[in-house]
């Protein structure tokens, strides 16, 4: 007979009436728990955000849609850049503009048909940050447009400089990657080409994550009466020389200065033959 | 010496098939695993040779996008309120994670991994559906699980591999869970017993994070709690029927409000002690697929930004065949199936396929052969697909995948008593229906490109 007596509970006895009342309790937490959850879901929750337009040389966040901060922009030295009449070149908006990449990973967009082949790869690590995505809005819907080759030409053939440019080619940012580039640009707009607007928003976003909050700069350049938006960033000219000079003096790592033998080779490049 | 309690005394020797079960889930896993073989020619063919497609499961645009989930997670829609635009939300992470998991653990090429998580996940649901044809005490409970692996009844190799295979395991075990022995007539509990109740709600949670359609199981499980509840009671000397039973159940949860109500110091109410047993370890289950859906809309209404998100894909971004209610589009969708003039189109096998899953799940629904319990949730399990989830594509494979069907089937099957005389006949009539759906597949259907999605035949609509 002892063989045959087990034991099936543990020591502690629970009476009928106790477990019904132990259950009713977890089964209305639980029950509240999903109350709770279903009101989460039926509010909206925030999604695109807009910009946030800072000041120069403050650090912006691009924040995604789990709120996680993307990546910082620390946009310095805005000014109209004027180049030596004999370059035939029109004057830009140019500006040093520094990211530094967060901890967050990055987030692709859907991709519904992704071939079979590329099933087992991870998803690129890095943020892009390209030309497409600046976006300048005008009062009359011109489009940015990049300054063109011609201008890294004429300078790195007349100056001794060695300019970091945010060239055509996207930037890759990996996990606490920072970088810094020199952008010049202008406006494009319907009727005229290459010109620059009194007044202009500039903003900035990366590829490869969802970005609902972009730095974002309110810049301004012969506006009269002047600054009537706080904010406001208001543009002077500066020559092309001068503007390279002193970033070269603040130490920005956009712009070094050449070296004997890089300036040696520019002026031999250049004699006449 | 005192008295021991009654749970301290052994119950009667048993001997729990778990060696029948463990090789007829063997088995069926290399059953899976061959036939997905055999047909994997044909449905890759179907993409003509295209470099980008290595191996084409037959529902190739589900396994894509649970290949994605684990790959690159969940996106969420670009665009401004309100917006109906897809996203990966849809897809369940369930089935996507254990790929993950198998990926990250053993390397295999998410190419496959599929095919090895459904592989296991039909072992696994013949393992538990043994099981519980033995709680259910159906005479050869290993030879009857296997009814799972045919087409109409099972959905397991229709699909093949897919997440159903994972859900139809999942939706198996909870068929086991629930019909475990009874804990409503004991007179004492434990932690032990305590933590078995609680833990259908994980259970539950898990089922629905696999497949939205344990949705559909919700009110099958609730009326397996108040009959398993009924039951037990019975057994504690409860002489009511099940309708006062459902009463009485109902009262008594409100008891603790109505003793308190009083009147001029006087009790308002005077209430009888009913011998009322709860099977609570049933209801816990559709308790956590509540939990689940609940969360799962949460996360992505939070993540989306949109109110209730994950429902408003599902019932306006999915397509659907018929109006969730509207019988009389249900009724020319189904009528579809008998048209003598469409009889060489592709959605007419669709809407015939449809109509046989249906009819099957009601076959065992009907017959007094099978156990109460599984006909009162088969029928609540069908009104539910046929009102509202079988109203969109592809929809056999929602109702097929349950596990209810097969386990209804399977109970259909088997003899009642040690004479089988008809049971050879009822195996030749599932047999036979198998041949037909086996021929219809491969031959009429696979080679165009079906089972695909179709509306109803005057909608222009192409296919999803």
């Amino acid at each position: 007979m002892a063989d045959r007596i087990r034991y099936t509970g543990t020591p502690l006895m629970i009476s009928h009436a106790r477990l019904n009342l132990l259950v009713r309790i977890a089964l209305a937490l639980v029950g509240f728990g999903a109350l709770a959850l279903l009101v989460v879901a039926a509010r909206p929750w925030p999604r695109y955000q807009g910009s946030i337009v800072g000041a120069a040389e403050t650090a912006l966040p691009m924040i995604d849609d789990r709120g996680q901060v993307n990546a910082v922009l620390t946009m310095s030295h805005p000014a109209v850049v004027s180049f030596p009449t004999d370059w035939k070149l029109p004057d830009q908006i140019c500006m040093v503009v520094h990211i530094q990449r967060g901890e967050t990973p990055t987030t692709l967009p859907f991709d519904e048909y992704l071939p079979q082949p590329r099933w087992d790869d991870r998803p690129e690590s890095a943020l892009v940050f390209a030309p497409k995505d600046i976006t300048i809005h005008t009062e009359d819907n011109a489009y940015f447009a990049l300054a063109d080759p011609f201008y890294e030409s004429a300078i790195e053939s007349n100056l001794p400089y060695r300019v970091q440019w945010v060239g055509n080619e996207p930037i890759l940012l990996y996990i606490n990657q920072a970088v810094d580039r020199l952008l010049c640009y202008h406006a494009n707009g319907v009727n005229r080409s290459n010109y620059l607007p009194f007044t202009h928003l500039i903003r900035f976003r990366v590829e490869n994550a969802h970005i609902v909050h972009d730095p974002a700069f309110l810049l301004a350049y012969n506006l009269d009466p002047v600054t009537p938006v706080p904010d406001t960033i208001v543009l002077t000219k500066v020559s092309i020389e001068s503007y390279l000079a002193d970033l070269v003096q603040s130490g920005s790592p956009v712009v070094l200065p050449m070296s004997a033998a890089q300036r040696a080779q520019r002026e031999t490049e250049s004699a006449p033959r | 010496m005192n008295a021991l309690p009654a749970d301290f005394v052994a119950p009667p020797a048993r001997n729990t098939p778990l060696l029948g079960a463990f090789v007829v889930a063997l088995f069926g896993a290399a059953a899976y695993f061959g036939v997905g073989l055999l047909i994997a020619p044909t449905i890759t063919a179907l993409y003509n040779n295209d470099p980008l497609i290595i191996y084409a499961p037959t529902h190739f645009e589900d396994a894509r996008q649970y290949v994605l989930i684990c790959n690159e997670g969940y996106n969420v829609p670009w665009e401004p309120l309100p917006t109906l635009h897809a996203s990966r939300l849809n897809w369940m992470p369930g089935y996507a994670l254990a790929q993950c998991l198998l990926h990250d653990w053993t390397g295999i090429s998410l190419v496959f991994t599929g095919v090895v998580v459904s592989t296991g996940a039909i072992g696994l649901a013949l393992f538990f559906g043994a099981l519980t044809l033995y709680h259910l005490a159906i005479r050869a409970p290993t030879l009857h699980a296997l009814v799972a692996l045919m087409p109409l009844i099972g959905a397991v190799w229709v699909y093949l591999p897919g997440a159903e295979a994972m859900f139809l395991c999942l939706g198996m075990i909870v068929l086991w869970f629930i019909t475990l022995p009874s804990l409503g007539n004991r007179t004492h509990f434990g932690w032990s017993q305590l933590a078995q109740i609680l833990s259908g709600v994980p259970l539950g949670v898990t089922f629905m994070l696999t497949k939205p359609n344990a949705l559909a199981f919700v009110a099958p499980i609730g009326f397996a709690f108040a009959y398993q509840s009924w039951e037990s009671s019975r057994r504690a000397g409860y002489a009511a029927g099940f309708w006062s039973f459902i009463a009485d159940m109902v009262i008594d949860q409100a008891r603790p409000i109505l003793v308190r109500l009083k009147r001029h110091g006087e009790p308002l109410f005077s209430l009888n002690d009913q011998p009322l047993r709860y099977e609570w370890r049933t209801l816990t289950v559709a308790v956590g697929i509540l939990l689940g859906f609940a969360g799962w809309l949460a996360y992505t209404s939070v993540i989306s930004g949109i109110p209730n998100y994950f429902l408003q894909q599902q019932l306006e971004y999915w397509g659907r065949a018929w109006t969730v209610g509207d019988v009389n589009a249900m009724f020319r969708f189904f009528a579809q199936a008998v048209q003598p003039s469409n009889a060489h189109t592709p959605w007419r096998y669709v809407a015939a396929w449809d109509l046989a899953v249906v009819i099957a799940a009601l076959i065992p629904a009907v017959s007094r052969r099978v156990p109460t319990l599984i006909r009162g949730m088969l029928v609540l399990l069908v009104s539910f697909m046929l009102l509202t989830a079988t109203a969109s594509f592809a929809s056999d494979r929602y109702a097929a995948s349950t596990a209810l069907i097969a386990i209804g089937w399977s109970c259909w099957l088997a003899p009642l008593t040690a004479t089988r005389r008809y049971a050879l006949l009822r195996w030749g009539f599932v047999i036979g229906m198998v041949a037909i759906t086996w021929y219809l597949l491969l031959v009429k259907m696979i080679p165009a490109g079906e089972p695909g999605s179709w509306p109803i035949a005057s909608d222009t609509r192409a296919p999803r």
